[in-house]
């Protein structure tokens, strides 16, 4: 779906910042699902272990067995701030390393391998990008606010790579602050103190129907949803549906 | 069949079926423990299922050639010596938490478990000591309530009781604390976790048990801080992991249960340190349990590999709790022989063994579904009742548990059945 930014901002011109989510809203990922891009990493990652010399290196299905148990593990354990538990990509490389037994260098290779992956999967927007362009050449904030283990840092070097064209003016992911914009909308709060804006100066963009539509309204902010199409989600349940089946024939547990 | 054989059957049972979960939530232990590592944080075992967990992360440790990443104690708690504990300073939550155990009780069995000083006193002498418009009461939270703020000799003593079971239990639980607190169990709901939660307000309380659920949608604040390492649901779902274990978790429970007594509350030891009541850990039986799956799953990690990868670890994990979950289901004769776990011991000090399984015997029908109702393990009993048609009436079972409505519609019609054969047999 074409979100129609302008036309929001024409009828509110009380707006001074638009807030956009990364994944699925600025940034297109591929269909293929969560748990198969962590198997398809896993595959890269037992490359780049092998490169960096780390010895024995795990396969790559223990990689990615060892990758569902620390992200599980992570959002159970990580530390609790306003309600959310927002762990990082090195809270769960810390776990993963620990249930593969391998030594700490590994953390550094493993994320090295996810930025090296994640740069395959993804593509821009280029329609809402041109909005996003034309909100800033108007004095308008354009920020980005992702429900994300990935650091700011690496969505920025993500974005760069996808050649945006443009520069954010902020950016705020739920790993740093501690706070999510799902469940209850903490980070929506944060980022407009850090900002000092209010809700009726913002609009937020995101493919979400909860984190980006129902949580952002909850708190006063205009929202548009940007759902990715039918086909793609259709796309994505039929891959992720053979996935499990796949995970099931390969005797792991086929759980999402 | 010879005992020899049934021990046999239930040795290989928890070799190659308990032991390979057990190496899993091991290796899960341990990953969630470690996210604790730069935190200020103690994994504490509650007796009695947590003390074998203990023992299983130990081998597990030494196998691996690892070590703990956080402080590890053995915590001798049960839910009535919590709620002991608890009780005074919050007694609004854990009162009904503590009438739940004695459900269907008097008052004066439930003053009796509670206050073991008033043990060796006779029924009409309890009678006699309680206010008059208690005499008779159930054990439920009005009349325990009434009793407990009662300006009589009885309810002053029960209140000075728990006071001092509330001290107790905080010098116990005051050098086994860290800000951070993991307790580890068997599960199922937290009880335990809660009224931790609710008495050590300025710590923070988490669960790590072999499973956790809420099927019946409780209110369970606690549930969020919890985590089911093996089963982790909310709703019964057929295709689920470990979705059998609901319909039959003793199998996993009895392996971990030790012989010991179940703590009741807490004492003064000689040196003036808080131990719990009866101190059990001098306890010759302190290793003795269901010793039959125990002594399987513990072959199983005496023989497992050490550098098992962790994908293998969780493929024998899948394996293993694929066929349990198809011998609980739709169990054959020699699978009741080899699941079979030793009567169910109700909890702190009552002396009620409640077996899994009923004998047949040659009641008439409606007596056979009497018993498969009262079966813990109720396809394990149909097996028993109606050997030949039993995969036919697992199946229905199991068809009809996974409609709640369904399920409950079912349960009145044969309340219904039973009631109805109950009295045409009176007649």
């Amino acid at each position: 779906m074409v979100a129609d930014v302008l036309a929001t901002l024409e009828r509110n011109p009380r707006i001074t910042h638009v807030f956009a989510d990364v994944f699925d809203t600025v940034l297109f990922r591929t269909t293929t699902p969560e748990l198969e891009r962590t198997r398809q990493w896993a595959g890269w990652a037992h490359r780049v272990l092998a490169e960096g010399g780390v010895a024995p290196v795990p396969s790559a299905w223990a990689l990615y067995a060892a990758r569902v148990m620390a992200w599980r593990a992570a959002y159970a354990t990580a530390r609790l701030c306003e309600g959310c538990r927002e762990p990082s990509l090195t809270d769960i490389f810390y776990l993963m390393v620990r249930a593969l037994g391998l030594g700490d260098q590994a953390i550094d290779l493993l994320h090295e391998a996810e930025i090296a992956y994640e740069k395959t999967q993804l593509r821009a927007n280029a329609s809402l990008i041109a909005q996003l362009k034309v909100c800033q050449q108007r004095g308008i904030k354009v920020i980005f606010v992702s429900d994300m283990f990935l650091g700011k840092a690496d969505i920025e070097a993500l974005c760069q790579h996808c050649s945006l064209g443009f520069k954010w003016d902020g950016g705020y992911v739920s790993c740093e602050s501690g706070l999510s914009k799902r469940g209850n909308g903490k980070l929506f709060e944060h980022v407009m103190m850090q900002e000092g804006c209010g809700p009726e100066q913002v609009l937020h963009l995101g493919d979400s129907r909860h984190s980006d539509f129902d949580s952002p309204r909850s708190k006063g902010i205009k929202a548009i949803h940007t759902p990715r199409s039918l086909a793609w989600r259709i796309a994505v349940s039929m891959r992720l549906a053979l996935f499990l089946m796949r995970l099931r024939f390969s005797g792991l547990e086929a759980r999402r | 069949m010879s005992e020899k054989i049934k021990s046999d059957a239930a040795r290989r049972a928890g070799q190659e079926l308990l032991g390979p979960l057990y190496w899993s939530f091991c290796a899960k232990l341990d990953v969630y423990q470690a996210a604790y590592a730069s935190r200020d944080a103690s994994a504490l075992y509650v007796a009695r299922g947590g003390l074998r967990l203990r023992e299983m992360y130990g081998v597990y440790l030494k196998k691996t050639g690892r070590q703990p990443m956080i402080p590890q104690h053995d915590l001798y708690l049960s839910r009535l010596a919590a709620c002991k504990g608890c009780l005074a300073r919050n007694f609004e939550p854990v009162a009904p938490i503590l009438c739940r155990e004695f459900y269907g009780a008097s008052l004066t069995e439930m003053i009796r478990a509670v206050m073991p000083a008033l043990r060796e006193h006779s029924e009409p002498a309890l009678v006699e000591a309680l206010p008059r418009e208690l005499k008779g009461a159930k054990a439920d939270v009005a009349s325990f309530a009434a009793l407990y703020h009662a300006d009589a000799p009885l309810g002053r003593e029960m209140r000075a009781m728990f006071e001092e079971q509330g001290a107790l239990f905080e010098d116990y639980m005051a050098p086994l604390m860290a800000q951070e607190n993991l307790l580890v169990d068997t599960g199922w709901s937290g009880t335990a976790q809660l009224m931790l939660a609710r008495h050590f307000k300025d710590r923070k309380w988490t669960g790590l048990y072999v499973g956790k659920w809420n099927t019946r949608g409780e209110h369970l604040p606690q549930f969020p801080y919890m985590s089911g390492l093996l089963v982790d649901q909310t709703t019964l779902r057929y295709g689920a992991q470990g979705g059998a274990l609901f319909e039959y978790h003793h199998i996993v429970e009895s392996p971990l249960e030790l012989a010991i007594q179940s703590t009741e509350g807490y004492q003064r030891d000689e040196a003036g340190g808080a131990v719990p009541w009866p101190n059990v850990t001098e306890d010759p039986r302190l290793g003795q349990g269901d010793d039959a799956h125990w002594q399987g799953v513990m072959t199983y990690f005496d023989t497992v590999e050490t550098d098992i990868p962790i994908d293998e670890v969780e493929r024998r994990k899948e394996r293993a709790l694929r066929r349990l979950s198809r011998k609980i289901r739709f169990p054959s004769r020699m699978d009741i022989e080899s699941l079979l776990v030793p009567p169910r011991s109700a909890d702190f000090g009552k002396t009620l063994r409640v077996p899994v399984m009923l004998e047949k015997d040659a009641a008439p029908f409606s007596q056979q579904i009497w018993r498969i109702r009262h079966a813990l393990w109720r396809q394990g009993q149909i097996k028993r009742e109606f050997p030949v048609l039993a995969p036919f009436i697992c199946a229905c079972y199991t068809a009809i548990r996974l409609s709640p409505r369904l399920a409950r519609a079912v349960e009145q019609l044969i309340l219904r059945y039973l009631a109805y054969a109950y009295q045409r047999r009176s007649r």
